[in-house]
């Protein structure tokens, strides 16, 4: 039981770092998200 | 210029978080001294009881918290829109494994076990959406820079639905621990529930500060927020201080109080400008930090006698095992020895009776005295031997009873024409009398409550020089309780030996003036059995020389 546990705790954590190094490679590589200004002006996307 | 063409042009500098006109005062007050002291609370108990899961699942808390509100703080001075957009989609994934976290130490702390595979499973499945949609347009589709902050997608309002249901969760446990705190049901219920409520106010000030500030977008509402942590702290702390839940943390805990204070204190002078306040706080400061070290002294203080009155009992109990094993060493050689004593003087006897009866051959008369003397000591002996074994079966709790309802008052009759002989002998009166108004009959072992009232009149005939040994049997039907008296003219006894009559090896001083052999365990022995049959033995004298009332008791059959 306890080592069912463990593996579903570390599914998640695996699955985390991959979201999380995603998340840095959607920021800060691509940068490929919308950037408002000003109300309703989209100055890069 | 403002903080909006920071948020696009800037650069990360650092530097600015000590530039207090880019943020609210209150930024510093709430989100860099609760950085300061939940780490202190989580490092201190984690180093103080290293070896407990409870203290790791709390440092866990306390760093990502931590971890979350510097986060929050670096969001709050102006960067890059790609920081912006990374911290602000990442700072959910941080509230996400506090909210974890906190369920999971709650668990713990109450169920005081892991928790099982099927609720591991549930909220790893309802986390996953989180986790997976974390880098998508769901979690943020993009930064706004008029604000310097992320546009949040609809993940949020899941994240804030889950955050609300563990605190309706955790009052309705909050309200189950208190019914079985009414009903005793439950251990450590008080602190349970004080884990429970300071969790739940703690969740719900954290879920109401940024559920606001992202609907209403002012965000501003969000410093208020870590503020709730204060309540987990606090609550935490209260717990360590009253019911000691982590070993050896009080003193760190009544340090961490007294330092919070301080440090609350402190942080007001970043937000107060003018004198006379300044003043105030000051001297609040200099007192708190007085008041501090006096409470800290004298928590210490106590600490260590509580732990030197710890250590006293500990060996003391330590001591008492070991007396025990002792004492049933003892009762088992006695045992051991007294089983190996009976078998030779039963044959000594029973030869010595044969011998004397003249079934080997004729007794001259100058054999018969000595022949009288080893039937004699050989009954004695024996007698001792049976009291000694009866000592260890009492200690040892093997002593048999079988109980059945008999009439006690034919049984004594019976009895006392037995040792009417032996009364007469010794030139007594042994009267036997009654006063009942039930039938007599009780439910006790027949043979044992024989056995002791054969032995209180033994010792009556025995003890009684000159007069009388009166029985009486009599009942309490309202009691449902049969006496049996034995009031003897004997040489009675002073208070000393009436205290001391029923003790093991115990006799009473005038007692040894009388040539008469006796262990000191009779009665011992017959009041260990009274009790055992839900009866007693009890005795009144006037005085030395005025005679002894001996007066058992047992139950009567319903």
């Amino acid at each position: 039981m306890k080592r069912k546990s463990t593996w579903v705790i570390i599914s998640l954590a695996i699955l985390t770092a991959l979201s999380v190094s995603s998340l840095f490679y959607r920021a800060f590589i691509t940068q490929d998200f919308e950037q408002t200004y000003s109300g309703d002006e989209t100055l890069n996307s | 210029m403002n903080e909006l063409v920071l948020c696009i042009d800037g650069e990360p500098n650092f530097l600015r978080f000590f530039d207090l006109s880019l943020a609210p005062n209150l930024l510093y007050y709430s989100y860099i001294s609760i950085i300061v002291v939940s780490l202190l609370l989580g490092v201190f108990v984690f180093v103080k009881d290293r070896f407990s899961k409870l203290s790791a699942i709390l440092f866990s808390i306390t760093l990502f918290f931590s971890i979350f509100i510097l986060n929050e703080l670096i969001l709050w001075i102006v960067m890059p829109a790609g920081i912006v957009f990374f911290l602000h989609a990442l700072s959910l994934l941080l509230q996400l494994l506090i909210l974890v976290a906190t369920i999971y130490f709650v668990y713990v702390f109450i169920e005081r076990k892991n928790p099982p595979f099927i609720a591991t499973t549930v909220v790893a499945i309802l986390a996953l959406p989180i986790i997976i949609f974390l880098p998508t347009n769901l979690n943020l589709s993009g930064v706004e820079l008029d604000t310097c902050s992320g546009l949040i997608g609809p993940l949020w309002n899941y994240f804030y639905l889950l955050e609300l249901l563990t605190i309706i969760a955790f009052l309705i446990w909050s309200i189950v621990v208190y019914r079985k705190y009414r009903t005793a049901l439950i251990e450590r219920p008080l602190s349970s529930l004080f884990l429970l409520l300071g969790s739940a106010g703690f969740l719900t000030i954290f879920l109401a500060s940024f559920f606001f500030a992202d609907q209403t977008g002012i965000y501003e509402i969000n410093l208020i927020g870590p503020l709730g942590m204060l309540i987990f702290i606090g609550t935490l702390s209260f717990l360590i201080v009253n019911y000691k839940i982590f070993r050896n943390v009080k003193v760190v805990a009544a340090q961490i109080l007294v330092f919070i204070l301080w440090l609350l204190l402190s942080s007001l002078v970043l937000i107060v400008k003018e004198p006379t306040p300044l003043l105030v706080i000051f001297i609040t400061l200099v007192i708190t930090a007085f008041v501090g070290y006096f409470l800290v002294r004298s928590v210490k203080k106590e600490v260590k006698l509580r732990e030197e009155i710890q250590q006293l009992a500990q060996s003391l109990a330590q001591a008492n095992d070991r007396l025990k094993a002792l004492d049933k060493q003892k009762s088992e050689f006695v045992s051991i020895a007294s089983h190996q004593l009976r078998s030779p003087l039963t044959a000594v006897r029973g030869y010595a009776s044969l011998l004397l009866e003249g079934n080997y051959g004729k007794v001259t008369s100058q054999m018969k005295e000595p022949l009288k003397r080893i039937e004699e000591s050989s009954r004695l002996m024996s007698y001792a031997v049976e009291d000694y074994l009866n000592v260890s079966r009492i200690e040892s709790g093997n002593m048999k009873y079988t109980f059945t309802d008999f009439n006690l008052c034919d049984q004594v009759e019976r009895l006392c024409d037995d040792l009417r002989s032996d009364a007469i002998k010794r030139g007594l009166i042994l009267l036997f009398r009654t006063d009942l108004r039930s039938r007599g009959v009780i439910h006790a072992d027949l043979g044992k409550t024989v056995q002791i009232i054969q032995n209180l009149i033994n010792n009556a005939i025995k003890y009684t020089e000159k007069g009388s040994i009166k029985v009486l049997v009599r009942d309490d039907v309202v009691r449902k309780i049969l006496y049996v008296d034995i009031i003897d003219t004997g040489i009675g006894m002073n208070e000393k030996a009436l205290a001391n009559i029923f003790q093991k090896f115990g006799r009473a001083d005038n007692a040894k003036t009388i040539d008469i052999h006796g262990t000191g365990l009779g009665l011992y022995v017959a009041l260990m059995m009274a009790h055992a049959m839900g009866g007693n033995i009890t005795v009144h004298s006037e005085g030395e020389g005025k005679g002894s009332c001996f007066t058992a008791s047992f139950p009567l059959a319903l």
